[in-house]
């Protein structure tokens, strides 16, 4: 479970995070909605610690990580995964490398362990085959399925997903909401989604929070979400279009 | 004026992160783990992959330096003494400053542009994420490797340039090889080996770290790699010149004869 508590963020005089508390429940996936540049890749790479606190708290299984050192985070950090927006695969590395990285770095598995290992993650997401191609010379959809086997190859109890459908087409979109679905399912890992995609959220969501001004406008289910008559969410949901009654 | 200010501003900022930089950077030397595997790499990228230009470089600089001043020589008639002269300027002087501009332009360049881009992708910042300290892993690894490379290519860098003045010594000049051996060597000092060899361990330290530190802060996209490639060329071959002078100098105060 993460626990944030009264988490502020800002860039200069631009608050980004004003006074957010929030959970992540153990074993849900939480989709965290919002408007592009609210912060919701800030608040993800808050929780990893990969920018610092202004104030606030931030509890990783019921342990507070707000002044852990560097060091100390690398431990946390063990125990989370993160797909970035644009994959951040390494680029000089192939496949094979990138899915084997953190267990290189941090476990002492043998070879062959090693390649065990790898083809079960990419196995899972469906990209058998690919260990020796360079990232490059794969599509956007297969680099976002990459990242997501690197992502697990460590079995973390947490994964964060930062935007995993935007930018893709509608039908590459929905395997990679089946996939995060799957992720959920089968390992049971707590999952936090950053988008703005309504249908992705509606698809892998078991809980839903909206994002305005730095602080939750919404948080409840999605059938609460899709049933609210919050004037934000009203308009989150129908982009501004007015529907016919 | 308003602008003017800031800008100063601006640059002590700058100059601040990049001491606290390189102070992160020595403390990730210590501790582990020590990225072996990746040093070597580094020692292969910057060392062995800058052996062609360093040497052509110090070849035709070498040859350079034996016509003009054999010439100049040749009207005092002392020409016989051309391989001193070659010697002195190329272990103290050229040799250590031109190999650390070419190094600069080929190694210093070439690190902003990975890291930067690195950066730009957020591969740093996925590195961090896999509890990894990119310090260690990226900058440390690549500062050791100009450590010692930078030195291993002066050297390099001197020895073909003696051969060059040389090849124009015997062609041009009419000075014997055995001539121009016997001035070399008797015209370098250990002193001269050792402030040749002291240079490029500061010139690697420079080269790699400002490479570095401009990769790792490198911001806004395809457009602030390419800056940043080009602002680390220009500083680091700017202070290269700099330290260079205040080296001479400070080897010159401790006693040095000239
Ligand atoms: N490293 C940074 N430096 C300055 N401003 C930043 C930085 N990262 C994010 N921001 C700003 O914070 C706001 C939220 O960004 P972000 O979390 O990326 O939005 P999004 O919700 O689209 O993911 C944006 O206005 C962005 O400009
Ligand atoms: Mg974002």
């Amino acid at each position: 479970m993460i626990k944030i508590e009264n988490l502020c963020k800002r860039f200069g005089d631009k608050v980004v995070l004003d006074n957010l508390s929030l959970e992540f429940e153990r074993g849900k996936t939480t989709v965290v909605l919002g408007r592009s540049g609210t912060g919701k890749s800030v608040l993800l790479k808050l929780i990893l610690r990969l920018m610092d606190i202004d104030s606030g708290r931030i509890y990783v299984d019921n342990i507070d990580t707000t002044d852990f050192s560097e060091l100390q985070m690398m431990a946390v950090r063990k125990k989370m995964g993160m797909l970035f927006q644009g994959s951040a695969l390494f680029d000089s590395m192939s496949v094979f490398e990138n899915v084997a990285y953190m267990l290189r770095e941090h476990t002492s598995l043998s070879e062959s362990e090693i390649k065990e290992r790898v083809e079960e993650k990419l196995r899972f997401v469906e990209m058998l085959g690919t260990q020796d191609l360079m990232p490059s010379e794969l599509s956007g959809g297969m680099q976002k399925r990459i990242a997501l086997a690197r992502a697990m190859a460590n079995n973390p109890d947490y994964i964060f997903f930062d935007e995993p459908t935007t930018g893709l087409d509608p039908i590459t979109a929905q395997t990679i909401n089946e996939l995060i679905k799957r992720v959920q399912v089968q390992t049971h890992t707590t999952v936090i989604v950053v988008t703005h995609d309504l249908d992705s959220a509606n698809f892998v969501g078991q809980k839903f929070v909206l994002l305005k001004d730095g602080g939750i406008s919404f948080e409840g289910t999605p059938s609460e979400f899709n049933n609210s008559n919050i004037e934000f969410v009203k308009l989150f949901r129908t982009g501004g279009k007015v529907i016919n009654g | 004026m308003i602008n003017f200010n800031e800008k100063i501003q601006k640059v002590l900022i700058d100059v601040y992160e990049y001491f606290l930089f390189l102070l992160n950077a020595t403390r990730a030397v210590f501790g582990r783990p020590l990225y072996t595997k990746e040093v070597i790499e580094q020692l292969y990228q910057t060392g062995y992959r800058s052996i062609s230009i360093v040497s052509l470089t110090g070849f035709f600089t070498g040859m350079v330096l034996a016509f003009q001043t054999g010439n100049e020589l040749s009207r005092f008639g002392a020409k016989a003494y051309i391989g001193g002269v070659v010697a002195v300027s190329l272990v103290r002087e050229l040799g250590p400053v031109l190999t650390a501009l070419v190094v600069a332009g080929r190694v210093g360049a070439g690190i902003t542009a990975e890291l930067g881009s690195m950066k730009v992708t957020d591969q740093i910042d996925a590195m961090r994420a896999m509890a990894t300290d990119p310090y260690k892993k990226l900058v440390v690894t690549r500062m050791l490797a100009l450590l010692i490379m930078m030195p291993v290519l002066t050297v390099l860098s001197d020895v073909v340039g003696l051969i060059g003045g040389m090849v124009i010594a015997v062609t041009n000049l009419n000075v014997g090889f055995e001539l121009y051996k016997s001035t070399v060597m008797n015209a370098l000092l250990v002193e001269d080996l050792i402030s040749g060899l002291m240079k490029p361990v500061f010139f690697g330290m420079l080269v790699s770290s400002v490479g570095c530190f401009l990769g790792m802060n490198t911001s806004g996209g395809t457009k602030g790699v390419g800056s940043a490639t080009t602002m680390s060329v220009v500083i680091s071959s700017i202070f290269v010149l700099v330290l260079d002078f205040i080296l001479t100098k400070l080897t010159f105060l401790m006693g040095k004869p000239i």
